[in-house]
């Protein structure tokens, strides 16, 4: 990443309050800086209720900035003149629980619901049902199947690929593996890094599991009350256990058994993030 | 054709017990926690709760004021506007007097953390913040049994945290605990965990016991508790290292026990 090239995504000193000057008044973001560059997967975590679904309505101009700015490959959102449509089809959103946005019958319906209102031909919709749908594990004869009767990883599947099938550059994830199964969520992830590596790509992930983040992303945005407490790369973050920890957040479980250890004074390096490196760690204290 | 959600489901789930239901999406885990409260009755076969089978339907409102369940997705439980009125709901339709009805929404939005937010509009919490509410107005209602359908999924690692102390608690002033969960570290916590899959209960038993099965689990699509994967791992090392640690704190201590068993047999 070369750090002169401009951000496909820049929010810039973004605040948001939910129903200003009333008695209800919910502050929920205030003067957030991120970006996002191509080639990149960023992760968003932060305790419940710290803004980072607000702040990933903001990214595709679902929600209007208030105060503050946000740009999309540097033209800002709030001066946008042309159609917003545009704009959503560039950045494509995946909302908590997507299995809910599901509204069509049938399923190949539902993938095909965002690019028949792009006004493509009936060829070139098929052509992108097919391709989401495979990208996203799916048999193309799923098409024909009831939507309902899906199960909760199909379906979940099923969302992302309507949002796929608008040929998105930027796709922003709010808690994608949720009561996903093991399985279900290893798919979905993977689903998710081989989307990203095509090329040109990115991605924004905010999640409650340590271990989607680290698993995807290389950098790391720490949300605390609305503000950005902490951001960096993956493992840098990852390394301030206290302070995550004071935040209601966590770091990996396995990251947590050295720190507790590292604690108790034995010198084992702090500097892990998944179960190889902690396996490393532990099995180097025996051979000291 | 009929799609058996369950079959020749055969459990009986003792007072004061703690169980964990754990299976792959479309198990039936949800299929069979709605039966305990009779939101689902069976095709064949029965359920008892106490001495009520949920058929009875004179007995409905005693079954559900005895069996408090806590849905996958909050949205579809929340029901007032304001925070603190969603907790107070149940309760007060169960006649529960007034000075009573403040302690136990004091009492419930405090065990959850929300209490903070006891006057915010219910539209306007998080996912987590939304699932932490319809776990507390639940709780208010004080259930005999509580039944949770993946109520922890969208929250917090401390918010998941308090609500696993909060569930220990509950359990130890004897109410029964029934808890569906893709999270194994959560369910290690249970003392007997049911293993589903197809509609059928696959294994049951203690933590210790249904995790050695890692075949099993693996067929099933299951994971292990991510403390003993890393035990599993560390003991591809160091071949006699012990693989029964199901929590964070359980595993230093095991790292640090054996540690000095080594140190002293070295010396």
């Amino acid at each position: 990443m070369i750090l002169s090239e401009m951000p496909v995504i820049e929010v810039k000193n973004l605040s948001h309050t939910y129903l200003p000057g009333t008695p209800l008044e919910v502050v929920s973001l205030k003067n957030v800086n991120l970006q996002l560059f191509k080639n990149e997967t960023v992760g968003i975590i932060g305790p419940a209720g710290s803004g980072k679904s607000t702040l990933l309505h903001h990214l595709n101009g679902l929600l209007r900035p208030m105060h503050g700015d946000v740009q999309i490959k540097g033209i800002s959102v709030s001066g946008w003149s042309g159609d917003i449509r545009v704009m959503r089809q560039k950045i494509g959103l995946v909302f908590q629980n997507p299995e809910n946005q599901l509204f069509k019958q049938y399923a190949g319906d539902d993938v095909a619901f965002g690019p028949r209102n792009m006004n493509l031909s009936q060829k070139e919709v098929r052509k992108r049902v097919r391709n989401a749908m495979k990208m996203v594990g799916l048999p193309f004869s799923y098409k024909d199947r009831l939507t309902a009767g899906l199960s909760l990883g199909e379906k979940r599947r099923l969302a992302l690929a309507g949002v796929l099938a608008m040929e998105p550059q930027v796709l922003v994830l709010d808690e994608p593996t949720a009561s996903l199964d093991p399985e279900g969520r290893r798919e979905l992830l993977g689903i998710l890094s081989g989307w990203r590596s095509e090329g040109e790509k990115a991605i924004v992930i905010a999640s409650h599991n340590m271990e989607d983040i680290v698993d995807l992303s290389s950098r790391v945005y720490v949300l605390v009350s609305g503000k950005i407490l902490l951001h960096g790369a993956t493992r840098e973050v990852f390394s301030h256990y206290d302070l995550l920890v004071q935040n209601s957040l966590s770091v990996p479980a396995a990251a947590e058994v050295v720190f507790k250890l590292a604690r108790r004074g034995y010198s084992v390096s702090t500097d892990v993030l998944n179960i190889e490196e902690a396996a490393r760690e532990i099995k180097g204290l025996f051979h000291a | 054709m009929p799609a058996y959600a369950l079959q020749g489901i055969d459990l009986v789930i003792n007072k004061g017990e703690y169980v964990a239901v754990v299976g792959a999406n479309g198990s039936g885990k949800t299929t069979l926690l709605r039966h305990l409260n009779a939101l689902l009755i069976p095709t064949m076969g029965d359920v008892l709760i106490s001495e009520w089978n949920t058929r009875d339907s004179l007995h409905i409102r005693d079954i559900r004021s005895t069996v408090g369940m806590v849905f996958q997705a909050p949205d579809t439980q929340i029901i007032a506007t304001v925070v603190e009125e969603d907790v107070a709901f149940g309760p007060e339709n169960l006649g529960v007097p007034e000075n009573e009805l403040q302690d136990r929404i004091d009492w419930a939005l405090e065990a959850v953390g929300l209490e903070d937010l006891r006057k915010r509009p219910s539209n306007l919490l998080s996912a987590g913040q939304k699932q932490l509410l319809a776990i507390a107005s639940t709780l208010s209602m004080k259930p005999r049994c509580l039944v949770l359908d993946e109520a922890t999924s969208m929250l917090d690692p401390a918010s998941r945290l308090r609500f696993i102390n909060i569930v220990g608690r509950l359990h130890q002033q004897g109410i029964t605990i029934v808890t569906a969960t893709h999270n194994m570290d959560e369910a290690a916590i249970a003392q007997r965990i049911i293993v589903l899959s197809e509609g059928r209960i696959s294994t049951q038993g203690g933590a210790s016991a249904v995790f050695a099965q890692d075949k099993l689990l693996k067929d099933l699509k299951l994971d292990l508790p991510s403390t003993v994967m890393l035990a599993n791992k560390i003991r591809k090392y160091l071949n006699d290292f012990p693989c029964d640690a199901l929590t964070v704190p359980e595993l230093v201590n095991t790292v640090v026990l054996y540690l000095g068993q080594k140190r002293g047999s070295i010396k």
